[in-house]
């Protein structure tokens, strides 16, 4: 882009002025008030124009707007006339006062292009070199202000650079822009810290707090339903209680009008029965009655008829007199006595049968010379039998004395050996071979065969024979020695016995000295019986004399010996004895025959009353009938009337009684109401029941005895006034709960409320920290772009501009420092080199700057105010020399103040490339 | 016969999306409409009034809630009142319903099968009850009449043919065809618990008759339904809500700043009265400085609150400009809109965002 000329119709001071600019570089130069500044802005209004927007402008354009409005008249039109790269010359033409008069116009064809470079409601010719009106300030003019920065500020020149990369303005960096998000994030987000007291802590403890009070809430809530639940199964046993009172009442009052209509029934049945007059009553004959009971109570109590006693006393008297007198003497026999009859009679039964048991005479025993012993050897020796010599020893002595007889068995036993040797050998071959079962019975056989050839071998043996035969042979001889001594012994005794004069028969022998003893014991024995005789004897005469002192002791006549007489004597004692008890019996009968007497005369007495009696109740009841005026034949008639009479009287007494008993009852009944009332009573009674019943549940009256309701009731009142006083409490701690209940759904909305701003603010945290994560990641890509770009451009132009000292420049993607070296590759930081150096290579910058934010637009030119105001003459110059190089590629306009300036370009702008004008002083309306 | 009807009251409900200030007040609201709906039954001579369930939430309910539904049915005494239990007001031990010593002339259904009440002779009406605040099965699954004469139904359930009207997020409780309604022998079904309203000849939904959230339209209210000897029902919606809600969008666009966005919500507000949410959207410039408590703090004396919200609002930045730039700006803005994970809504906020802060507008980072 080349701005041709720029026209202010109305623009602050100027009213249809025109500058024109040169190719190259335009040196404007004027004093102050020649409104040099005022062109700079009407170069940049005729280029950007003014944003078309509805609503408030903003500062900067009400600012501009005060200070380069038109002094006279409504009008605030620039226009300015520039050629694009493309060849286009455009007219620009904008009505800064916000009307439609704004327009870019092809100058070539005619149109209007103004759509090309719209922004913000108005065309802006900034956008041909990829800028805005915004961001055109900040790269096409470069302000005496900035070129200060860089020279004093130690930074100045790094920020520039990173405003211009940043948005191609001046209005922040990247890195302030990211300051900025994080302090906002520090302030209006925050830590999520304890002890934080920022918005995303406060949201937090919000949300947490109505989170708790929404849970207590819900959970006071839910015990307030509990409670409902409690309350009601309390309400539903209270009603159920009352029910049952009710029904328990309903049935109580069903008895109660039954009683009362019961009631009222007798009511009206006595009431009909008597009226108001209460019966009579009967106490006319009331003594006679008594009387008459009396007579009754005699005649019935009277005695019963009488009978004399039997025997009478006279016969007992009779009796009495003809009773024995006591008799003297024993009535029984005497013990002393009795003992020694007893003792007598046992000594002589005693005796008797001692002489019954007299042994008999022993006979007398045969004579011999000889003793017992003797005897008994001769039995002995004769009864033991003769010996005789065995068959077996003289068999034996045969047997052994025909084997040595006898010719040798050797070739038998000989064959039979061979025989079994062989077969052994047969047996050992066939074992071996297929038949083993075979060859083991052959070998069996062998074997046996061999054994019985070699037994007979042994048996005979010659020596052996002799040696048997010898042994047999002496047994033989011993035997027949024995047989020999045993005759000669028998000989012996039977001599003997003959010797004796007795014959040699054992058993003859045997019996002398049985003999012998059968009469020494007999003698024994006839000696014994002799002895205990005597002593039966004296026994018996003993027992005589105790029998006779004892009869004498009894007052019995006695005899001097003989035992058979005093016993006689007791027995007639014995006799006495008896006749004198059976004396005593019939004396012992007297006492009670004297009772007996007494017992009867008495009886006999009683009789005599009783008669008197029952004549006097006879008279009586008979007397009582008289008055009754009944008429009797006996006394018994007499009583039966008089019984009837009462009987009678009884009933009717009885009957005049229940009269008055329902006459008392009927006084009770009424309880000093009428029966009118007793009725009205009794109807209101069943009336109440019947409501009552009606009420009440029929099931639970159903189940309820009638007769004991009454009595039941006022336990179920209690129960039913509990249960009541039980849920009414229940009830009560309820309301009393419920007024203090949380409200759920303002607990709700509250953590709603608070749910909605953590979520506010958690959602700011979000976007601040994306949008910075997106920032410092573009800072550091556009950082890396810019960094060569702006080295290639200082190096391309550095070493020129200084004179040779510096040659190369880097510059930092990271934070866009820039260095500069010279030969001695000593690298500078660009901000600390001196002011002209550091002015110069500021001028690089914005230019490759420029270069680099309109890559693919059209030219920017530069405008520069005042930018070496406070420069000397040397760095002036350089500065002015340095543009005019930059000119030969972009359009340079220069405003100044200066002569050195002035000087410069009457020097240096030379050709038609170039131009300086001076401007003239704004006259003074 | 004439039956008025409503349903979905949800009285004690919370309104989370309402500022605090007024959501009490909007509660009692909708008890005001409960006292509108009992005496627009009377004028209309209404025989019976009938409410298809979430009358109250269970969740939430309070003893007053209690005592202002005994004495309002009360007050109505003898007009018979029917009650059939939704899934919010679920009978149960601790219902509500359980506690209260109703009038005589209230009856509550309590079982989950439906069960007929004579209303006159030949005329009956068959309710039933949700149990529990889920898994309710269809009230109409194997039911059929066991009388002639007029039937009508009345529970809280989900036409299923209806359930696309409701929108998203509906749960179908209690789900039945309405085929089954003539089926079973019902000449008409008066339900609850589509909030919009619906209907068809054999079923009508009254919809909730006060707004219980933005975005609410249609006739809501009472139904006053004329029913015939002969099963033939005549409906007839009437509006009883005794506060309003409305949902205005306002367009911004061209609005540079944040008067003038205010001047444009003004201008919308005029004539509203009660609960306004506004939702502004447009493109605005990019120097706006939009905040949503400025909206609200708008609320005119005739406007109960003001509950604003961002629509679809764009910063009229030239991004295809700043996009060209070779500058940090430029690639920010490139990087911002290469990153395919942001949603539309993150991305405008991060880039008015990052632009705010390269402009050096500390005090205006927080992006709506």
């Amino acid at each position: 882009m080349r701005i041709r000329k720029v026209t202010a119709h109305a623009f602050g001071p100027f009213a249809g002025e025109t500058l024109e600019f040169a190719e190259g570089m335009t040196v404007l130069v004027g004093d102050n008030e020649s409104g040099k500044s005022t062109w700079h802005a009407a170069i940049y209004a005729a280029i950007c124009g003014r944003r078309r927007g509805k609503g408030q402008p903003k500062v900067g354009d009400r600012l501009f707007a005060e200070k380069h409005k038109p002094w006279t008249g409504d009008h605030w039109v620039v226009s300015a006339q520039i050629d694009l790269d493309d060849g286009r010359c455009i007219e620009l033409r904008h009505d800064l006062a916000g009307g439609v008069d704004c327009s870019a116009k092809d100058l070539t064809v005619g149109s209007d292009v103004s759509n090309e470079i719209m922004f913000d409601g108005a065309p802006d010719g900034a956008v041909w070199l990829g800028l805005d009106r915004s961001s055109f300030v900040a790269t096409a003019c470069v302000q005496q202000a900035e070129m200060l920065r860089v020279c004093r500020d130690a930074d100045g020149l790094q920020e520039c650079l990173q405003q211009a990369a940043a948005s191609a303005s001046t209005d922040t960096t990247a890195a302030a822009a990211i300051e900025l998000i994080e302090n906002f994030q520090r302030e209006w987000v925050g830590l999520d810290r304890a002890n934080s007291t920022k918005p995303l802590r406060q949201a937090l403890d919000r949300l947490s707090d109505a989170r708790a009070a929404l849970e207590q809430a819900r959970k006071a809530h839910d015990e307030y339903l509990s409670r409902l639940e409690r309350v009601d199964a309390l309400r539903e046993k209270a009603r159920a209680s009352a029910a049952r009172a009710q029904a328990a009442e309903a049935a109580a009052s069903v008895q109660l009008a039954a009683r009362l209509n019961a009631r009222a029934e007798r009511v009206r049945e006595l009431t009909a029965r008597y009226g108001d007059n209460p019966p009579t009553t009967a106490t006319s004959d009331d003594a006679l009655a008594q009387q008459v009971r009396n007579a009754l109570t005699t005649y019935e109590q009277r005695p019963a008829a009488p009978t004399d006693p039997q025997p009478s006393s006279r016969a007992i008297q009779a009796e009495i007199d003809l009773l024995p007198p006591v008799p003297d003497g024993d009535v029984e026999v005497h013990q002393s006595v009795q003992r020694a009859v007893e003792a007598l009679n046992a000594a002589t039964s005693q005796l008797a049968m001692h002489d019954q048991g007299r042994p008999a005479e022993p006979a007398t025993p045969p004579q011999v010379a000889a003793g017992d012993q003797e005897l008994l050897d001769l039995a002995s020796s004769l009864e033991a039998p003769l010996p005789t010599v065995p068959d077996d020893i003289v068999n034996q002595e045969r047997i052994t004395r025909a084997a040595i007889e006898a010719p040798p068995a050797r070739t038998a036993s000989t064959v039979l050996l061979s025989i079994g040797a062989v077969a052994v050998a047969l047996g050992l071959v066939l074992s071996a071979a297929a038949t083993p079962a075979v060859g083991l019975v052959v070998l069996a056989a062998g074997v046996i065969l061999v054994g019985v050839g070699a037994s007979m071998r042994r048996r005979v043996n010659p020596l052996a024979a002799a040696r048997d035969h010898a042994e047999a042979e002496g047994r033989l001889r011993a035997a027949h020695e024995q047989v020999d001594l045993a005759t000669r012994r028998r000989q012996q005794t039977v001599e003997r016995c003959h010797q004796l004069g007795l014959a040699p028969d054992p058993e003859a022998l045997r019996a002398i000295p049985l003999a012998r003893a059968h009469a020494t014991a007999g003698l024994g024995e006839q000696d014994r019986w002799l002895r205990n005789r005597a002593a039966l004897q004296a026994a018996i005469n003993q027992a005589t004399v105790t029998l006779r002192q004892a009869l004498i002791a009894r007052g019995a006549e006695s005899a001097t010996d003989g035992a058979d007489k005093v016993l006689a004597l007791a027995e007639r004692y014995r006799q006495e004895c008896h006749a004198r008890a059976s004396h005593a019996t019939q004396a012992g009968r007297r006492a009670a025959l004297l009772e007996q007497l007494a017992g009867a005369q008495q009886a006999e007495q009683r009789a005599a009353a009783d008669r008197k009696s029952r004549t006097a109740a006879d008279h009586v009841v008979q007397s009582a009938a008289a008055t009754c005026s009944l008429v009797a034949c006996s006394p018994e008639d007499a009583a039966e009337s008089l019984q009837r009479w009462l009987t009678d009287r009884t009933n009717r007494l009885g009957e005049l009684s229940a009269a008055q008993k329902e006459w008392a009852e009927l006084q009770a009944l009424l309880e000093g109401q009428s029966p009118a009332e007793i009725q009205r009573a009794a109807q209101a009674a069943i009336r109440d029941s019947e409501e009552r019943e009606r009420c009440a549940d029929p099931t639970l009256i159903a189940q309820i005895d009638r007769r004991t309701a009454a009595d039941e009731l006022p336990q179920l009142r209690r129960a039913a006034a509990d249960a009541k006083t039980l849920a009414a409490g229940s009830e009560g701690e309820l309301r009393q709960y419920a007024a203090g209940l949380l409200d759920v759904a303002e607990a709700e909305e509250t953590a709603a409320v608070a749910e909605v701003e953590l979520g506010r603010v958690r959602e700011l945290d979000d976007t601040l920290s994306k949008t910075r994560q997106f920032l410092v990641k573009a800072q550091t890509r556009v950082h890396q772009d810019i960094a060569p770009v702006l080295s290639a451009s200082l190096k391309q132009w550095l070493s020129e501009v200084t004179g040779g000292r510096y040659s190369d420049a880097i510059v930092n993607p990271t934070t866009l420092q820039v260095q500069v070296c010279g030969p001695s590759r000593r690298w500078h930081p660009a901000d600390r080199l001196s002011y002209g150096t550091a002015e110069q290579i500021y001028l690089l910058l914005r230019v490759a700057l420029a270069e680099h934010l309109t890559r693919g637009h059209d030219t920017c030119p530069l405008l520069l105010d005042d930018v070496t105001v406070h420069a000397d003459d040397t760095r002036t110059e350089e500065v002015l020399n340095l543009l005019l190089r930059i000119a030969e590629q972009r359009q340079v306009v220069v405003f100044s103040q200066e002569a050195t300036v002035a000087r410069w370009a009457d020097k240096s702008l030379t050709g038609g490339r170039h131009l300086l004008r001076r401007l003239p002083p704004i006259p003074v309306t | 016969m004439r039956l008025v009807h409503f349903a979905d009251l949800h009285l004690d409900t919370a309104f989370r999306w309402a500022p605090p200030d007024v959501s009490r007040e909007w509660r009692n609201s909708l008890r005001k409409t409960l006292l509108c709906l009992s005496a627009y039954a009377t004028e209309v001579g209404a025989d019976a009034l009938t409410c298809g369930g979430d009358l109250y939430e269970q969740d939430r309910f309070t003893p007053d809630t209690a005592e202002f539904l005994r004495s309002t049915f009360a007050e109505v005494h003898p007009l018979p009142v029917f009650l059939a239990p939704g899934n919010h007001d679920w009978f149960g031990p601790t219902s509500l319903y359980q506690q209260v010593s109703w009038s005589p002339n209230v009856h509550i259904f309590r079982s989950d099968r439906l069960e007929a009440v004579a209303l006159e002779d030949g005329f009956t009406l068959w309710g039933a009850a949700h149990r529990a605040p889920a898994n309710t099965d269809g009230f109409l699954e194997a039911f059929s009449v066991d009388r002639g004469g007029v039937n009508v139904g009345l529970f809280h359930g989900s036409a299923l043919a209806g359930l696309a009207s409701q929108g998203e997020g509906k749960i179908p409780h209690a789900p039945f065809r309405e085929e089954q309604i003539n089926r079973a022998g019902l000449c008409h079904v008066l339900a609850g618990h589509f909030h919009t309203p619906y209907g068809s000849a054999a079923l009508t939904y009254p919809g909730n008759p006060d707004p219980l959230s933005f975005g609410e339209t249609g006739p809501r209210g009472a139904v006053v339904a004329d029913i015939s000897g002969t099963g033939v029902v005549s409906i007839e919606r009437k509006r009883v809500e005794t506060f309003a809600v409305h949902d205005i969008s306002v367009d911004v666009t061209g609005a540079t700043h944040a008067g003038m966005v205010t001047d444009m919500v003004v201008a919308q507000l005029a004539g509203l009265s009660g609960v306004v949410r506004v939702t502004v959207f447009g493109e605005v410039g990019p120097d706006i400085d939009l905040r949503l408590q400025d909206i609200a703090a708008l609320k005119p004396a005739h406007c109960d609150a003001l509950v604003p919200r961002l629509g679809a609002v764009h910063v009229a930045y030239d991004f295809d400009r700043l996009r060209a730039e070779p500058t940090v700006r430029g690639q920010f803005v490139n990087d911002v809109f290469a990153d395919t994970a942001l949603s539309d809504k993150e991305r405008e906020r991060i880039l008015t965002t990052g632009l705010r802060a390269l402009d050096g507008r500390g005090d205006e980072l927080e992006v709506h």
